[in-house]
């Protein structure tokens, strides 16, 4: 074994490639487990999410557009019931960081965010004053509105016209409520066709007001 | 002393030996050990992510329109997992992935409306896959269906 002068040699790159070895190892390890996702427990929060604002869904008014009162009715077992989540899985369902319906805690687990319009519809009640005419318009998107005519004793109103159209007629004189249907596509102008200045009260208009808001619709499904 | 030119024979012929041992001990420990426990991983992985896909796509394939319909759509899914081929099971509204390695086996709930109907099928890795949806608008059958077009 004399003058086997390269032996160390050798066993010096065997150790660097046993190195090299372990670290290649070592890095697979991290990649493989940085890849560790959840896309069940992710399917099923898209799912949830897509349920809850699509089109025909019983908290939609339309597709995207949630109805803030639909959505106070939501609690964890309507979430669980028709939603067809895994039995073993929770949800929460949140719209701006406030808790709409969650059936159970959940903790990690993944978190899906959607923008949404919020629809707030209130009914409101107007008394035209007719300072610049017999005439009252109505804010944008309003499809009913219930007219209270009761003009004062000399006055008659013969008939009422939204932007042109005419929705109510009576030659002999208009008097009581009236519900009329209008487009919710353009911005409706009422006008009051009668034999002179209106005063004000004398035309009562009940619509609905439907304000929309963005908001944040959060779902977390923890499986 | 005709032994002397010997040495330098021995010198390579040991440490060839040497390398050889090496590298037949490394491979062992890499594909005895290592490789098979990556492939596992790396499998399962991939199969919760068919299987979403999967259950996805399924869920994808019900249209909005009224009426009768008939309604084939094809999925694009790896013929194997982990080297070997795999089944899709629908049963009680559940996409089951069913593979040779335990581990990877997985389920997944298919959201679907009430006014749905799910037939149970089998679909296996080596066909091509399509998804059947027909019937009229409140009552709809899904099927995962094998073939062509």
């Amino acid at each position: 074994v004399r003058a086997q002068t390269s032996l160390p040699a050798l066993g010096f790159s065997l150790l660097v490639l046993t190195a090299v070895l372990v670290f290649g190892v070592a890095v697979a390890d991290g990649a493989l487990l940085s890849a560790d996702r959840d896309p069940l427990e992710r399917q099923a929060a898209l799912d949830l999410s897509d349920r809850l604002v699509g089109a025909d869904a019983p908290l939609t008014d339309r597709e995207n557009v949630v109805n803030a009162t639909a959505l106070r009715t939501l609690d964890g077992q309507r979430l669980r019931a028709r939603y067809g989540l895994a039995s073993d899985a929770d949800a929460t369902v949140s719209l701006d960081g406030r808790t709409a319906a969650s059936t159970g805690e959940t903790r990690g687990g993944t978190t899906l965010t959607r923008l949404v319009l919020v629809r707030v519809a209130t009914n409101r009640t107007i008394q035209p004053g007719f300072s610049g005419g017999n005439r009252v318009t109505l804010p944008r998107r309003t499809d009913t509105a219930t007219l209270t005519l009761s003009p004062q004793s000399n006055r008659t109103i013969t008939a009422v016209r939204a932007n042109d159209r005419v929705v109510l007629r009576n030659a002999s004189g208009l008097r009581g409520t009236f519900d009329v249907s209008l487009s919710p596509f353009r911005t409706v102008t009422l006008r009051f066709a009668a034999d002179g200045p209106l005063t004000a009260g004398s035309v009562e208009v009940r619509y609905r007001a439907e304000r929309t808001r963005k908001g944040r619709l959060e779902v977390h499904v923890d499986a | 002393m005709d032994n002397r030119a010997v040495s330098p024979v021995v010198g390579k012929l040991l440490a060839a030996g040497l390398a050889v041992l090496y590298i037949a001990s490394a491979t062992g420990f890499l594909l005895g050990g290592v490789v098979p426990d990556y492939r596992d991983a790396a499998g399962d992985e991939l199969a919760e992510r068919v299987l979403a896909t999967a259950a996805g796509e399924i869920e994808a394939s019900l249209s909005a329109t009224d009426g009768r319909v008939t309604v084939r759509s094809r999925l694009d899914l790896p013929r194997t997992i982990r080297g070997d081929t795999y089944r899709l099971v629908v049963a009680n509204r559940t996409l089951r992935l069913v593979h040779p390695v335990d581990r990877l086996n997985a389920s997944a709930p298919l959201a679907l409306p009430p006014t749905v109907g799910v037939r149970d099928g089998t679909w296996n890795s080596t066909d091509p896959l399509s998804v059947r949806v027909s019937g009229p608008a409140g009552n709809r059958t899904l099927a995962l269906a094998e073939g062509s077009t």
